[in-house]
């Protein structure tokens, strides 16, 4: 059952095209990566599907529903953690909601971070603090998560530790996910599916089965087959592609 | 290649760790007391007349002698002309540089004159506000918000417009409000700048004071450097100038405290505690 329904008609920046004709539909408790070449245009359409922006031809529809501007139904988290320096890890994951202590306890814990909900950001190192705001972005129990590179700026064994915590509470919140990345061992590794957003949007279903082993043989061809297409095209690689099940939209 | 790690000492391993933090109040007070200790020198040695330049033991003998003549009342009188006039000054500073910084179009209205009377000196006011408020507390108080009005708008300007964009974009997320947005997010990221600007706009709020008392004023340390300067008592003068500084340097320390308190959450170089 489709969930999130993401057309974008025309998006322009200054009179330059950005996106065009350019169709995603997630259904109800995937995880799928958005990947794609850099100024593609990956971070504009996770804006857009988060409601943050609004100037575009096109719809956004939750659960069949056309929606306008931010909702609760839909959490986003950023490539920074973009915690509010000002309040505690507890304070900001309980940011714009009424405080449930109990649950915001319940999510830190979940989060590998009991204890630790009085500290202030400037306290927490790049990891914890990305682990506050995915806290925060499941506090207010979303239908979806968009997550726009949100791995990026952590060393590998960090990012390999929030790849794992991700597929858990995706799991255990029953939530939809969406992750932008340029990080295609990552796409492959948390994803369903993944999408490559190079003029419309390619589909290539990762089949290896959870749960799943880094360097697992069939997301292994599934990069491959992504990598020769960001680098030669969809003509060139159209057979490396239907080796791994691509289906073009 | 064999590696060693090499053992520092114990002194300098610490050293490194954390800045020494040194007593602050004794260094505070080494100037001040090197100079009146010079000019009692002077003084005593008749180096420099007494009629001009009383020995800082005289003044303080003026102090006590003051402080059973009266010396409360101007003091309380200027300290609260002083705190309604920064809160009032302060307030308007806020609402306006907020109003300001969020909207392009009240800034293009409000700004340019704003930036003009910003230039106006101080005492140019005291003719008009006489005739608009007679001699009353009226003129007073408002010559004072004048004073603490601009550094505190300006703070909150250049406060509010420096606030990471992308912290606001968390609010609209949130799908917070305008007035939820500049409490819970604009204020908070701004209180910097905001303080600076307080701090700024209460030293300027007791020198307005004195601009204000010096001319229509019967109570106040204003009115009593206005006496002392009228009955030639040098000592007078200087004890009141001495009573503005310690008010003054209280108040700024008051103001510093709040600072630290309300900006705790910084990771700033002072924080981290400087050499």
């Amino acid at each position: 059952m489709t969930i999130l329904d993401i057309h974008i008609a025309d998006k322009r920046h200054g009179g330059r095209a950005v996106l065009g004709d350019v169709t995603l539909r997630l259904r109800a408790g995937e995880i799928v990566s958005l990947v794609g070449a850099s100024g593609c245009g990956k971070s504009t359409l996770l804006a857009i599907a988060a409601g943050l922006d609004t100037d575009y031809r096109g719809r956004i529809l939750l659960d069949g529903v056309q929606i306008a501007g931010p909702v609760d139904g839909i959490g986003l988290i950023f490539q920074e953690p973009r915690l509010f320096p000002w309040l505690t890890a507890a304070q900001n994951i309980g940011f714009g909601e009424v405080p449930d202590a109990d649950r915001i306890a319940a999510l830190l814990a979940e989060v590998g971070l009991e204890g630790r909900g009085s500290a202030l950001p400037h306290r927490l190192s790049g990891g914890q603090a990305q682990r506050v705001a995915l806290a925060r972005g499941l506090y207010r129990q979303p239908r979806v998560l968009l997550l726009d590179e949100p791995f990026s700026a952590v060393d590998a064994l960090t990012r390999m530790q929030l790849q794992d915590l991700l597929l858990r509470v995706a799991r255990q919140h029953a939530v939809t996910v969406l992750l932008v990345t340029h990080d295609i061992d990552e796409a492959v590794y948390v994803s369903d599916r993944v999408l490559l957003l190079e003029d419309g949007v390619a589909d290539y279903p990762v089949p290896a089965a959870w749960p799943r082993r880094r360097g697992d043989g069939a997301a292994v061809e599934v990069k491959a087959a992504i990598l020769d297409r960001m680098q030669h095209g969809g003509q060139a690689a159209s057979r490396s592609a239907q080796c791994a099940g691509v289906r073009c939209g | 290649m064999n590696t060693r790690s090499i053992r520092l000492p114990a002194t300098l391993a610490r050293r490194r760790l954390s800045w020494p933090r040194r007593p602050r109040l004794p260094l505070g007070l080494l100037l001040p007391a090197c100079v009146l200790g010079l000019a009692e020198l002077l003084v005593r040695s008749g180096a420099v007349p007494a009629n001009l330049l009383p020995a800082p033991s005289q003044v303080l003998e003026t102090i006590v002698w003051l402080a059973s003549h009266g010396l409360a009342g101007h003091v309380v009188s200027s300290s609260v002309r002083v705190l309604v006039g920064f809160a009032a000054g302060a307030a308007l500073g806020v609402l306006l540089g907020a109003a300001v910084a969020l909207s392009r179009r009240f800034e293009a209205i409000v700004d340019p004159t704003l930036q003009a009377l910003r230039a106006i000196p101080s005492l140019a006011w005291v003719p008009l506000l006489l005739l608009w408020f007679g001699i009353d507390e009226t003129p007073k108080i408002v010559l004072i918000a004048i004073g603490a009005f601009f550094p505190v708008y300006m703070g909150a300007v250049s406060g509010i417009g420096g606030v990471d964009r992308k912290l606001v974009e968390v609010g609209r997320l949130y799908r917070l409000g305008r007035g939820a947005l500049v409490l819970r997010v604009l204020l908070p990221a701004a209180l910097p700048s905001l303080m600076t600007g307080l701090r700024n706009g209460l030293g300027l709020a007791w020198m307005f004071m004195v601009a204000a008392e010096l001319i229509a004023a019967s109570r106040g340390l204003g009115y009593l450097l206005s006496d002392g300067r009228e009955t030639s008592r040098a000592d007078i003068v200087l004890a009141a100038i001495v009573l503005l500084a310690i008010l003054g340097k209280a108040s700024d320390a008051a103001m510093r405290a709040l600072e630290k308190r309300w900006l705790d959450w910084r990771d700033s170089f002072e924080a981290q505690g400087r050499p």
